[in-house]
């Protein structure tokens, strides 16, 4: 269907010298606007497993191919949400206020700081402006001296922000390090001894004093290890880069897998980074691993990261008990599922659907290896996946089965029930018999608004049940089943035959009538509706000249009929799409009432006379501005009709007009526009034409009106016809005999 | 005005006896057997490097001493889009100089995609930008460029964009000479292409194919394809230096289709891998999963191992010689080999690389 936004984006159409630029020119400026749009198809439209049936999966860690990374997760915000929740539950008892410490923590200066800590010490110094009332003097006394040593810590990790920057060189920490390392050495609060560590942690690591930060982190183990498990994994994500950075690959990647399995808000961007280089320290990795698990954890996020099918079969070898599986195989199904896929044609390359087979193949295995180990973990999204990989490849007993017993494990959970039904309903149209339409029917009916795949589950099922209705002559409702556009060059000029067919489209009309059935209201439910349809038809009967039956339709029918925004019936020398749309932006014209003027047109035209000249003129115009190369391009659009390039009906008014007329003014303008109708049969199709063809039929009649003021104007504006005009066309070179 | 009919074609058929004859006179056998072009001044001597830090290795540094090398052509950094706006990805960290005397072109590297989504009002802060970082970094290196060069695969779809940038980094960069690199395609079909605004072009004589499975199949170099090429060179409109490939990679190979393509990886080392098992010539087939150059390799996935030795390289230069020849013929040129690495040193060796940079004038 064509777009009414890509009608109105082309500059200014001109009939005359203009138009082969121009015609370039509205095919070029399509392509940027395309561009930047983005990818045309999205996950949610090549997949049909909605991967958000996991629980609780990291923000980020779903497969996307068009997210480069793995989306981030929450690392940019998840440190001050976490940082913040660790310091209430510190100072909870002093009474400072949540919002004051947040405000001390983020945002104070530390002239604010410093004049703080001194007014707590008892120091007459002024109170920074916006402290005057602070919680922090309402401190009961025996807890003072905890939130000073709390503020003090805070002085140094503000002082340390400066210095967190990895892009120039080094700055000098100054006294900073031996500063915090005597504060850590001091303390005896375990809370502030896990801050003051990551602090020297980080000096270092901006220092990009690898070995040291490495150094430091082990020797002090037992200070990171907690309170706070949110510290403790940030500081192992600073761990992670001084091990990268100093060249120790293999015990990098071990921390990295040790953070993504452990802490969710750090695992996307641990999957990032996670970069095993070569074999040699892959299996160093391994050989650090301290256990089972830890290999397991290994072996996925390298499944996260690069490869999850070979990943879970390494896993399987480990421990098949484990529980790390459910994300790799979500993210492989999309992955398998999304890959050879060609929505625009729905021709794949041959190479693409045998890896997908061939992946569909893996994942089943692994599944099934699963379910029949006891004790396995989410066996019932094995299940799943079996069931949805059968459906899939049109087995509709084993994916019945297997989403059966999926159901029966999670039988309160509408995400599974929703899965299981959109995945029995891909089965059957994969397996197709006429006698499953109430149960396919029922199960698309049925799914959950929380399933997040029901437009890609509706195109698959759409598309597969059109074929083969197509194919069983049941053209009709093919028709209304329709999610693609026409694969092949023969399918398409059947498809357009179809469209420009008024008993075929009257078919289609009375098709939206029956609703008795489920299937009759799925089959209705994403198709044309009937208005459309009606308008359809409208639109037909007038590309096909029989205006009073456009005018019956628009009149007796529920047919769409919107404000234009031009008007029609407008007429220049050089056209201008959008110059017109601008000037009668707030135009009456409807399409019922351009339908209902141009049936009264045709009474006049046929009655003759000059009235029946001017009508005819109207009429002429009207039916070259609803083509591709008038001004109201708009009316035809969202139908089969829209951009059409065909002027003859136009052309055969336009001579009506030059014949009844005996007015030479009326006769110039009727004369020049049926020329400029032929000229848009002779471009016809064309995309580009190097350089504009000649009308041959009607320019030598306009010339016989170089009497006429109207004459003028076109010399003035039409430098095309100038040019025929004023020179002789070329003689053919003359060809010497040999 | 365009001459009459007959003397244009006149005009050509002189021409070409022309390039005919100078072809005839440039060349002469070697000890070979193949002919080698001996016509003009030597062509300047030049490696291109394509690492984020410039370091030279020691073999590196004799090796651009040993054989004459006066320029390296160095990437600065890419312009990628990310984030939905153009962005410098990879600048070049310098930690090192060439060896003394030896000049540096800079060469920016501009994704064809940039050019597609980037608004044409921000082409001039693009511009901008784009010189502002090469004429830092030139600092680094002592002093500002005498070349720049722009690396783009354009198309006739972002031609426009890509030459109102090419416009608008030269106003920026006054006294900077302006070369571009052209690759094939836009020799063949430079009516639709367009020819850069610059002063110079850089034939990329290489990544002559698709990237694919099939044994035979070759992307770098590939004689049969090259010869497709080859007519137009002639008559390009520009003054043009050559870049020849002497660089290898593997494909990562699964079902038949290629899974990555490892551009770092050295083929000697894949003799040596104990997860790899020789699979007929230039192919391996892993026998573990496991890693390789950042590649996850699974048991049964085959590597196919493209690499232009030392005569695939000289083959290239001998087949481009006489067409560049005939172009300008006695015209200064610059040959570039890609890139400059110790692997690829290695696999030449000094005397073969001697032999390419003569081929060529």
């Amino acid at each position: 269907m064509a777009r009414i936004s890509s009608t109105r984006s082309s500059a200014r159409f001109a009939s005359c010298a203009a138009v082969a630029a121009l015609v370039a020119a509205s095919v070029a400026l399509r392509e940027p606007a395309d561009a930047c749009i983005g990818p045309m198809y999205t996950i949610l439209d090549t997949t049909t497993f909605d991967p958000s049936i996991l629980p609780d999966v990291a923000e980020g860690l779903y497969y996307d191919p068009d997210v480069p990374g793995f989306g981030g997760g929450c690392a940019p915000s998840c440190p001050p949400t976490s940082i913040l929740a660790d310091w209430r539950g510190y100072l909870k008892d002093t009474g400072v206020a949540d919002e004051e410490w947040s405000r001390l923590l983020f945002k104070a200066s530390a002239n604010e700081l410093a004049a703080l800590g001194a007014r707590l010490d008892g120091k007459r110094v002024p109170v920074p402006p916006g402290y005057e009332s602070s919680s922090l003097w309402k401190v009961p006394a025996p807890q003072q001296k905890k939130v000073r040593a709390a503020l003090q810590f805070v002085e140094l990790a503000r002082a340390v922000e400066p210095l967190a920057d990895l892009t120039g060189r080094p700055k000098h920490p100054g006294t900073l390090l031996s500063d915090a390392r005597n504060a850590l050495a001091a303390t005896k609060d375990p809370f502030l001894a896990q801050r003051y560590a990551f602090q020297i942690l980080r000096l270092l690591f901006y220092q990009r004093d690898w070995a040291g930060a490495v150094a430091f982190f082990d020797l002090n183990a037992a200070a990171f290890a907690t309170p706070s498990t949110a510290l403790l994994f940030q500081a192992r994500y600073y761990l992670a880069g001084a091990l990268a950075r100093g060249k120790h690959t293999a015990r990098a990647n071990l921390e990295l897998a040790r953070i993504h399995a452990s802490y969710p808000p750090l695992a996307a961007v641990a999957a990032e980074e996670f970069k095993p280089r070569q074999d040699a320290d892959w299996t160093e990795t391994m050989r650090l691993a301290r256990d089972v698990r830890e290999k397991v954890q290994l072996w996925r996020i390298a499944g996260v990261a690069k490869d999850g099918i070979a990943a879970m079969q390494e896993m399987l070898k480990l421990d098949p008990k484990s529980n790390l599986y459910a994300l790799l195989m979500v993210r492989e199904l999309n992955r398998a599922e999304s890959t050879g896929l060609d929505l625009d044609t729905g021709i794949a390359d041959p190479k693409e659907v045998a890896a997908r087979k061939k992946s569909f193949a893996a994942l089943a295995a692994i599944a099934q290896k699963l379910i029949a180990t006891p004790g396995a973990d989410s066996v019932w999204l094995m299940q799943l996946v079996v069931g949805h990989i059968a459906a899939k490849q049109g087995d509709l007993g084993a994916a019945r089965t297997n989403l059966n017993a999926a159901l029966a494990a999670r039988p309160k959970d509408p995400k599974v029930a929703s899965q299981v039904r959109a995945s029995l309903a891909i089965a059957h149209a994969h397996d197709w018999k006429f006698s499953s339409e109430e149960e396919l029917a029922r199960a698309m009916s049925s799914l959950d608004a929380s399933f997040a795949r029901t437009g890609s589950v509706r195109t698959e099922v759409r598309g597969e049940l059109s074929k083969l209705y197509a194919k069983a002559g049941k053209i009709i409702d093919a028709e209304l089943l329709r999610v693609a556009e026409p694969a092949t060059p023969a399918e398409e000029a059947a498809y357009k035959k179809r469209w420009a067919d008024v008993p075929f489209l009257k078919e289609m009309i009375a098709r939206t009538s029956r609703t008795s059935t489920e299937f009759d209201r799925f089959l209705l439910k994403d198709a044309p509706t009937r208005a459309n349809l009606e308008r359809e038809l409208a639109a037909r009967y007038l590309v096909d000249g029989d205006l009073a039956s456009a005018h019956r339709m628009f009149s007796t029918t529920t047919a769409t009929s919107e404000l234009l925004h031009t008007d029609p019936f407008v007429m220049h020398v050089v056209d201008c799409h959008d110059c017109d749309h601008e000037t009668y932006e707030s135009a009456k014209w409807t399409h019922a009432n351009v339908a209902a003027r141009l049936a009264e047109l045709e009474q006049k035209a046929r009655a003759g006379g000059e009235a029946g000249a001017e009508a005819a003129l109207a009429l002429g115009n009207a039916l070259y501005n609803l083509t591709w190369f008038g001004n109201a391009r708009v009316f035809l659009a969202e139908t089969h009709a829209a951009r059409t390039r065909d002027t003859r009906a136009a052309e055969r008014w336009y001579k009506l007009a030059f014949d009844l007329s005996k007015n030479r003014e009326l006769k110039a303008r009727a004369a020049f526009f049926a020329a400029k109708a032929e000229l848009g049969q002779l471009i016809g199709e064309q995309s580009y034409v190097a350089s504009l063809p000649v009308p041959a039929r009607w320019y030598p009649v306009v010339k016989t009106m170089s009497d006429t003021r109207y004459y003028k104007e076109i010399l003035a504006e039409c430098g095309h016809y100038k040019a025929w005009a004023g020179v002789p066309p070329p003689r053919p070179p003359v060809r010497k005999h040999p | 005005m365009d001459p009459p009919i007959g003397l244009a074609h006149s005009g050509r058929v002189i021409r070409v006896l022309l390039a005919v004859l100078v072809l005839l006179a440039a060349c002469a056998r070697t000890s070979d057997g193949e002919e080698e072009h001996r016509d003009g001044p030597p062509a300047q001597r030049a490696f291109y490097y394509w690492r984020t830090t410039l370091r030279l290795s020691d073999a590196e540094r004799r090796a651009v001493t040993e054989l004459g090398v006066a320029r390296i052509y160095l990437r600065m950094f890419d312009v990628v889009w990310q984030d939905g706006a153009a962005a410098q990805v990879g600048v070049v960290a310098v930690e090192d100089r060439p060896p003394t005397g030896v000049e540096v072109v800079p060469v920016v590297f501009v994704r064809d995609e940039v050019l597609r989504r980037l608004p044409r009002k921000q082409l001039p802060e693009l511009a901008q930008r784009t010189w502002d970082t090469v004429a830092e970094r030139m600092k680094l290196l002592g002093g500002a460029p005498r070349e720049l060069q722009l690396d783009c695969d354009w198309t006739d779809s972002t031609r426009d964009a890509y030459f109102d940038l090419v416009r608008r980094v030269r106003e920026l960069a006054r006294g900077v000479a302006l070369s571009a690199t052209i690759r094939l395609h836009q020799i063949k079909y430079r009516e639709r292409t367009g020819v850069p605004p610059v002063d110079r072009g850089m034939l990329m004589f290489y990544n002559m194919g698709k990237l694919v499975a099939d044994r035979e199949a070759r992307a770098i170099f590939d004689a049969g394809t090259a010869e497709k090429y080859l007519a137009r060179i002639a008559d390009y409109p520009l003054p043009l230096d050559a870049a020849l490939p002497i660089w290898a990679w593997a494909l990562h190979v699964r079902d038949d289709r290629v899974v990555e393509l490892l551009q770092r990886t050295d083929p000697d080392d894949l003799a040596r891998a104990d997860f790899l098992r020789p699979d007929g010539p230039d192919r391996y087939v892993a026998t573990r999963t496991t890693f390789l150059d950042g590649a996850m390799l699974r048991e049964g996935d085959q590597l196919k191992v493209e690499a232009m030795g030392p005569a695939e390289a000289l083959a290239a230069a001998r087949m481009l010689a006489p067409r560049l020849a005939a172009a300008l013929p006695g015209a200064p040129r610059t040959v570039s080999l890609f890139d400059l690495s110790e692997r690829n040193l290695r696999r030449h060796g000094k005397d073969q690389l001697d032999q390419v940079f003569r081929a060529v004038r």
